[in-house]
């Protein structure tokens, strides 16, 4: 069956960049505009394999998002990906320390997004 | 332009005026953090976008322009004017890569070095330094203080009947739960077919039940009758489990609120004048201080006996007196009653012992518990019943006695009449009918509300219908329950406004025309359009469904679907009415005749009446078109070889003038059109005979034709029987290619012929040809439509009930044998019909002519009405499927024709 990945960027550019990307690779791709969306998806029962989100977007960002999305029953260990252009280190470690599994810098090249992604979902 | 690109552009477009805008409104509060903060991501969202591209001089001023305002934002640069115009001048620069980017495609190389001049600018204001401030005060969010949580208000209980309340009083004290329940049915629950008077009738335990219109009641003319705006209440001693257990369905649509029993103590009645009652109080209260229960209720009694059991004193003593029985001990709730004699007011329990009610609105868990239903037993009537009837009775006097159009007589009487008898009913004077039934059959013989008036009068006189005692006072806003829950049939009077007009009084007067002509092409479009509509419509219960089982949002699932039915109903009102539009009567082909058989049969030297009947059925405009030229070659046929020479005819005994008969017929959705004629009939000997010297049947075929499969091959194709090629029919295309006229608008034809006594042909045609309703079946993994049309019934068969006869499958069903044909094996797929948990096979029989066949598939779905779009192209040879539709969810539904499938 195909893996589900919520995407969340307040970019819509980013979003359809990532989708075509991740859906040409075969995954099933949910997508949320702000953390704030992305954690009522995941509230009303969305549950994605795994979830990759932008760190700066309005309402909620990304550093509260997974926060949030780790203190959510069934959720501890799913897996979640940073993809930003946050060049300071700091937010990076914030991050990474709140429980995030990994980070990617924007723009990524597909290619990679994928193998990362393939990394993290064993049989994807 | 590739799509991203261009989405990249829009968006780019959005961002550079929200930069504008952010940096307006910092110039007037530079301060604003918040700003501050959008501002930095509209930037640096747009430098992230601008990456996924190779638009290096782009990337290179926001990047400036990104790091520049996050100093600015962690106050490592102080903001200001320079900077903002800075700033501004850089995203002008972006706009215009834009584009040039639209025009071109990509970025000229002219601006690799105003993108650096510009980066650079808004970098320099970085790396001066000296310039950051003292933190800028960030805006504390107010917080939005939490209201404090007001103690959910006890339903309007004092409304309810003392009697009532009393023995709810018992009943709690006993143990029983107790809950007043509120009911609030959706306005369109009608057209889902709940009945929600069934429904709150039988909730368990109901000891009282009252029912309250949500909103003011609209002029009499203005009702939509099919909306729901009835809340009900009601008074249960069901516990809370039973309750959620009851309306699982619509947990919603509820509100429970347990009633603590002290709620129920509630006196009421006539205050005679004011309280009076100073020394009994004083004396009661005193006694009740020494807890001398014993002299209290002897006192209480006394008083009792002395006072008229209306007034509110005697109301105030009988609760005293039950809670001196029940709560011997709650001196205080006693004195709490005692003390009401003194202002007469209602007993705010709330205040007194701050009991507040706790409602539950959180979901049970319990769906083990049965459900009882009680019954409501009908008692004597209460005061409050009394003086619901008499209100009941007063109205229909009124409305009786209001002017009236006689046109509109007829239907006020009969209305008065079923109101009556449901009074009398519910009032069990049931003996009481047959004499309001001798006046209503006379007021209804001379249309006259005289007969009704009078047996209003000989039976509810006027003072027992006198204006109703006093009512307990209740809130103004609050409207009294107006209907008594065991009264079945009663139905609510109305609020008696003075402007209700019964009836409809609007006279027709303008007399303009009353028709349009339309042209055809208009409609047509309409019926594409709702042809369209039909199907999407279809694809909101693919979104509920997913809805559901894909976000898990149950809710919004419910709601898709309510708002589908919705939808759905009206696409169907919507739909017939135009079809009504598009409808024509047969006389536009039939009218032709008189003449073509009057030309004809003299031409011929024949003699023949035609007779035309049900000219005026009505079918759809297409089909009505398609049928003049098949109609027009029976008839020709039936002319030039049915009828025999006038003297022929003498010969045979049959009167010389032959009679043609065209008759048309409804029958269900469907239009029959029956061609008959008294002529010579077809001899099957001579079609078999015909057919076999064409090649079109072999010899044991011939042995074995019965007479009638026999007159049905002329309409084999290459088949006509005529000797002699006439100039009218028989040119060598035959019944045939009637045949594929009509079924190619869904149509089937039949005919049946006696030798020497006539011949009767039967087209069969849908009365329009918008919709198709198929039925979707699974095999071998995939879905395929089949006409509904052909569709006999879906049957599941054991597999051991399927025997192979002469190497092809069979079974009996009701007595007949059906032979089987596996889908897949007709489709061509190697895989075999899968059978169900109990090794059943599911068998779709069609209808094949007029025999039945069962088709083996994996799986039945559901039906859906679909456009049935024709296969063209290279697919428009593949016979085996009639068309295609779209589906719901965007896929394409191929739907056979069983037909050519066998």
């Amino acid at each position: 069956m195909a893996k589900t990945i919520l995407y969340v960027d307040d970019s819509t550019t980013m979003v359809m960049s990532v989708r075509s990307t991740l859906e040409m690779n075969g995954f099933k791709v949910e997508t949320a505009g702000d953390g704030e969306a992305a954690y009522a998806k995941l509230k009303s029962g969305l549950k994605p394999d795994l979830i990759i989100t932008d760190i700066n977007m309005p309402k909620m960002n990304g550093i509260e998002l997974i926060k949030q999305v780790k203190a959510l029953p069934g959720f501890r260990f799913t897996p979640i990906l940073t993809l930003t252009t946050e060049g300071s280190s700091d937010r990076r470690d914030e991050a990474k320390k709140l429980g995030a599994t990994g980070w990617l810098v924007k723009p990524v090249a597909g290619p990679d997004l994928v193998k990362v992604i393939k990394q993290l979902l064993p049989g994807a | 332009m590739t799509p991203l690109l261009e989405q990249f552009l829009s968006e780019a477009r959005d961002f550079l005026q929200g930069i504008g805008e952010k940096l307006m409104q910092l110039e007037k509060a530079p301060a604003d953090a918040e700003l501050m903060t959008e501002l930095f991501r509209f930037v640096h969202t747009l430098k992230g976008n601008s990456g996924l591209f190779d638009f290096p001089e782009m990337t290179r001023v926001l990047h400036a322009g990104e790091d520049l305002m996050d100093a600015v934002r962690q106050g490592r640069v102080a903001y200001s004017q320079e900077l903002a115009d800075r700033l501004l001048d850089a995203m002008d620069f972006i706009g215009m890569l834009c584009d040039e980017i639209e025009l071109n495609g990509a970025i000229g190389s002219a601006y690799a070095a105003e993108s650096a001049r510009l980066g650079a600018s808004l970098r320099q204001l970085i790396s001066v330094p000296g310039t950051a401030v003292e933190g800028v005060p960030l805006a504390v969010p107010s917080s939005t203080e939490q209201p404090i949580p007001t103690p959910a208000a006890l339903p309007p209980l004092e409304t309810l009947p003392e009697v009532v309340r009393m023995a709810a009083f018992r009943l709690a004290h006993e143990g029983e739960p107790l809950h007043w329940l509120t009911y609030t049915p959706e306005e369109g629950c009608f057209f889902s077919g709940d009945d929600p008077f069934f429904q709150a009738r039988q909730t368990p335990g109901v000891l009282w039940g009252g029912v309250v219109a949500r909103e003011a009641w609209p002029k009499l003319l203005e009702v939509d009758a099919y909306r729901c705006i009835l809340d009900f209440h009601l008074l249960t001693t069901a516990s809370r489990a039973d309750l959620d257990e009851y309306y699982r369905y619509m947990p919603e649509q509820i509100r429970r609120v347990a009633i603590p029993a002290l709620a129920l103590v509630q006196p009421q009645g006539d205050p005679n004048g004011g309280p009076v009652y100073e020394d009994f109080v004083v004396e009661a209260l005193d006694t009740l201080g020494r807890g001398d229960n014993g002299s209290l209720a002897h006192a209480a009694r006394t008083m009792l006996e002395l006072s008229n059991p209306d007034l509110w004193l005697a109301s105030a003593l009988r609760w005293l007196l039950l809670l001196l029985e029940l709560e011997p001990d709650n001196h205080a709730a006693q004195g709490v009653v005692i003390e009401s004699l003194r202002n007469l007011e209602t007993i705010d329990w709330l205040a007194v012992t701050a009991m507040a009610p706790s409602v539950e609105d959180e979901p049970c868990t319990a769906a083990e518990t049965r459900m009882s239903p009680v019954e409501m037993s009908p008692e004597e009537m209460s005061p409050e019943e009394q003086a619901s009837l008499a209100a009941l009775v007063a109205t229909q006097r009124a409305i009786l006695g209001l002017p009236i159009e006689a046109a509109w007589q007829m239907g006020r009487v009969r209305a008065v009449i079923s109101t009556l008898s449901g009074c009398l009913r519910a009032c069990q004077r049931e003996d009481e009918i047959a004499g309001l039934e001798a006046a209503s059959a006379a007021a209804l013989d001379d249309a006259s509300a005289a007969p009704l008036l009078d047996w209003l009068d000989r039976h509810f006189s006027t003072e027992s219908v006198a204006p109703a005692p006093a009512a307990p006072e209740h809130k103004a806003t609050e409207a009294a329950p107006v209907v008594v829950l065991p009264a079945e049939d009663t139905k609510s009077a109305g609020e008696g406004e003075g402007d209700v007009k019964f009836g409809r009084r609007a006279e027709d007067a303008f007399s303009g025309p009353k028709s349009l002509k339309v042209e055809q092409a208009k409609i047509d479009l309409l019926m594409n359009l709702i042809g369209e509509i039909v199907v999407a419509k279809n694809a909101l219960p693919y979104l509920a469904g997913r809805a559901e089982t894909v976000f898990g949002v149950r809710e919004l699932s419910r709601e898709i679907k309510a708002q589908y039915a919705v939808i759905n109903r009206i696409a169907e009102e919507m739909q017939d009415a135009i079809m009504q539009v598009r409808m024509m009567p047969v006389s536009f082909v039939f009218q032709r005749f008189p003449r073509l058989v009057r030309d004809i049969s003299r031409k011929l030297g024949k003699e023949v009446k035609l007779v035309l009947e049900g000219e005026e059925t009505e079918a759809d405009k297409n089909i009505i078109e398609s049928l003049g030229d098949p109609l027009v070659h029976i008839v020709r046929n039936s002319l030039d070889h049915g009828f025999e020479l006038p003297e022929v005819r003498r010969a045979a005994g049959k009167p010389s003038e032959g009679t043609l008969t065209i008759r048309a017929t409804q029958e269900s959705d469907r239009v029959v059109i029956e061609i008959q004629d008294d002529g010579k009939g077809i001899d099957p000997e001579v079609v078999k005979r015909k057919a076999y010297e064409k090649g079109l049947i072999d010899e044991t075929t011939l042995e074995r034709l019965s007479d009638q499969e026999a007159v049905n091959l002329v309409f084999a194709a290459g088949f006509s029987t005529a000797e002699v090629i006439s100039d009218l029919s028989g040119r060598g295309v035959g019944m045939d290619v009637v045949r594929t006229a009509i079924e190619k608008v869904n149509g089937a034809i039949a005919l049946d012929s006696e030798k020497g006594r006539g011949t009767r042909i039967r087209l069969s045609l849908p009365l329009s040809m918008a919709v198709t309703n198929v039925m979707i079946i699974e095999s071998d993994g995939q879905i395929f439509g089949l006409p509904m049309d052909n569709v006999v019934e879906t049957v599941r068969v054991a597999r051991t009930d399927i025997r192979t006869i002469k190497r092809s499958m069979a079974t009996v069903l009701r007595g007949r044998i059906v032979p089987l044909k596996s889908l897949n094996k007709l489709l061509g797929l190697a895989t075999p019909p899968i059978a169900n948990d109990q090794d059943e096979l599911a068998v779709l029989v069609v209808r094949l002519g007029e025999e039945s066949v069962g088709l083996l598939v994996d799986d039945f779905r559901e039906t859906v009405d679909i456009i049935l779009k024709p296969m063209t192209g290279v697919l428009a040879g593949l016979g085996c499927y009639s068309g295609s539709a779209l589906m719901g969810d965007g896929s394409v539904l191929m739907v056979l024709n069983v037909k050519e499938l066998m």
